[in-house]
């Protein structure tokens, strides 16, 4: 379970607003969060990541602290094993394919799901490529993988389909469901694509000037964003 | 033609210029790699102070900082005595202490295009490496460094050329002492000063070419390597 209760004052153009998100989320789950650019999305996602703070509030992961403010307890990013994928896929220039997917755990990778992923993410042919010569679809699908690899208590997906094109995103979209559900991950993602998050998550939050406005199912809540 | 003209060339100063312009090089990229990566990611806000210090040499005549060595240094200051008396150390007229002096010269040459490359890094890369698990000094060995490559040739190049052509901190130090502190630079003020303009040709036209050829290398590496954050920032 993923108790998460947190405040962040954000500012949003010429406004400041309240980053303010409690709720319980179950394991496993695939949980997309829809809302305007601006609303907190993204720094939800960091805060739960660790690369951002929140002025208050507490995140606990399968009875784990991560972050308790009153207790002053902070789990470090490199302990949280999060797997996070951006809409600009981040690969390290000096290291082909195979050396970004094993960067994590080096010799103690787990080769066994590193060869279903490749072959899920059909990048077997380019494990000797460096990531200048890959084109966007290939760089993202890498980028998928590496997050996959890691076996990551959480994965995030901030617009991971957003700068591919409609094949490469339905493609993507197929893929991601079958590895969410085959490894058993509790995953967030960031959309802004009503029929993407129908697809993948089981579960929506519609976020408005940082607060949940509504939520359940994606069928029933996103018809009258459609 | 070439082995006539350099017939009675002596070559100990110009020996004695790359034993210094490697001492210095080596000396410096063991403190600038650090210093750099400190100034780089520090946000301290009294950084600027240090940035400030270490970029004087670049305005400051050599003369300047040679006189301040030598009257910090020289065996009858108390910090003389002191490394004399507990190291057996003399900076002043000594090969040790023209290193000492190259190094603090020629600081900003090799602090600040180390700095420069590593600022310019995409902070996206030290935040997935994190999330990846490494702590920052895997970062700075498989991500940081891999990816400054160009950057830390450029500053040991420029460094070792900086230092071959070094003059006036190394003669306020050092002086003029054959074997010990005369260095090709001397050389050649000391054969214009006696009139011998032949035996300053010698040793300036050395130097020229041994320039010539470490720039020219600087610049067809640059020019061949691969340039991975234009490559990031191309996708």
């Amino acid at each position: 379970m993923i108790q998460i209760n947190l405040y962040k004052t954000l500012r949003g153009g010429n406004d400041t607003f309240t980053l303010c998100i409690e709720e319980k989320i179950k394991p496993y789950s695939f949980t997309a969060i829809f809302g305007k650019s601006g609303v907190g999305k993204s720094t939800l996602l960091r805060i739960l990541a660790g690369l951002e703070f929140p002025d208050k509030g507490n995140i606990k992961v399968n009875d784990d602290i991560w972050w308790n403010d009153s207790r002053k307890e902070f789990k470090a990013v490199k302990e949280r094993n999060i797997g996070f994928v951006t809409q600009q896929s981040v690969l390290f220039p000096n290291m082909t394919v195979k050396q970004q997917l094993t960067f994590s755990k080096g010799k103690n990778t787990d080769f066994k799901l590193l060869d279903e992923v490749v072959n899920l993410m059909e990048i077997e042919n380019l494990m000797d490529v460096f990531p200048n010569t890959l084109s966007g679809g290939q760089r993202q699908r890498v980028a998928i993988a590496r997050a996959i690899i890691q076996k990551p208590t959480l994965l995030l997906l901030d617009e991971p389909f957003t700068a591919l094109d409609y094949e490469m995103r339905q493609q993507l979209i197929n893929l991601t469901k079958k590895v969410a559900k085959q490894y058993k991950m509790t995953t967030f993602l960031i959309s802004h694509h009503p029929i993407e998050i129908e697809q993948l998550a089981t579960e929506v939050w519609i976020m408005k000037n940082g607060n949940i406005v509504d939520k359940g199912i994606p069928t029933k809540i996103l018809k009258a964003y459609k | 033609m070439a082995t006539m003209f350099l017939n009675n060339l002596d070559w100990r100063p110009l020996i004695l210029t790359l034993e210094l312009a490697t001492c210095t090089t080596v000396g410096l990229l063991i403190i600038g790699l650090p210093l750099a990566y400190a100034l780089a990611f520090s946000k301290n806000k009294y950084k600027v102070l240090i940035e400030a210090i270490i970029a004087m040499p670049l305005i400051l005549p050599p003369t300047v900082l040679g006189f301040y060595l030598l009257l910090i240094f020289n065996t009858n200051s108390g910090i003389g005595i002191w490394l004399n008396k507990y190291f057996g150390v003399q900076l002043a007229f000594s090969f040790t202490g023209i290193v000492l002096g190259s190094i603090i010269y020629s600081l900003p040459f090799m602090v600040q295009p180390i700095q420069n490359a590593l600022q310019n890094i995409p902070k996206a890369y030290l935040e997935t490496s994190k999330l990846l698990g490494k702590s920052k000094f895997e970062t700075l060995k498989k991500v940081l460094l891999p990816n400054i490559k160009t950057s830390i040739i450029t500053a040991i190049v420029l460094t070792f050329a900086h230092t071959i052509g070094e003059f006036g901190v190394v003669l306020m130090i050092g002086g003029s002492i054959p074997n010990k502190t005369k260095v090709a630079s001397i050389a050649i003020y000391e054969k214009v000063e006696s009139l011998d303009y032949e035996g300053a040709h010698q040793y300036a036209l050395v130097l020229i070419l041994l320039s010539f050829i470490i720039l020219l290398s600087v610049y067809v590496y640059n020019r061949s390597s691969v340039n991975w954050s234009l490559n990031f920032n191309k996708k």
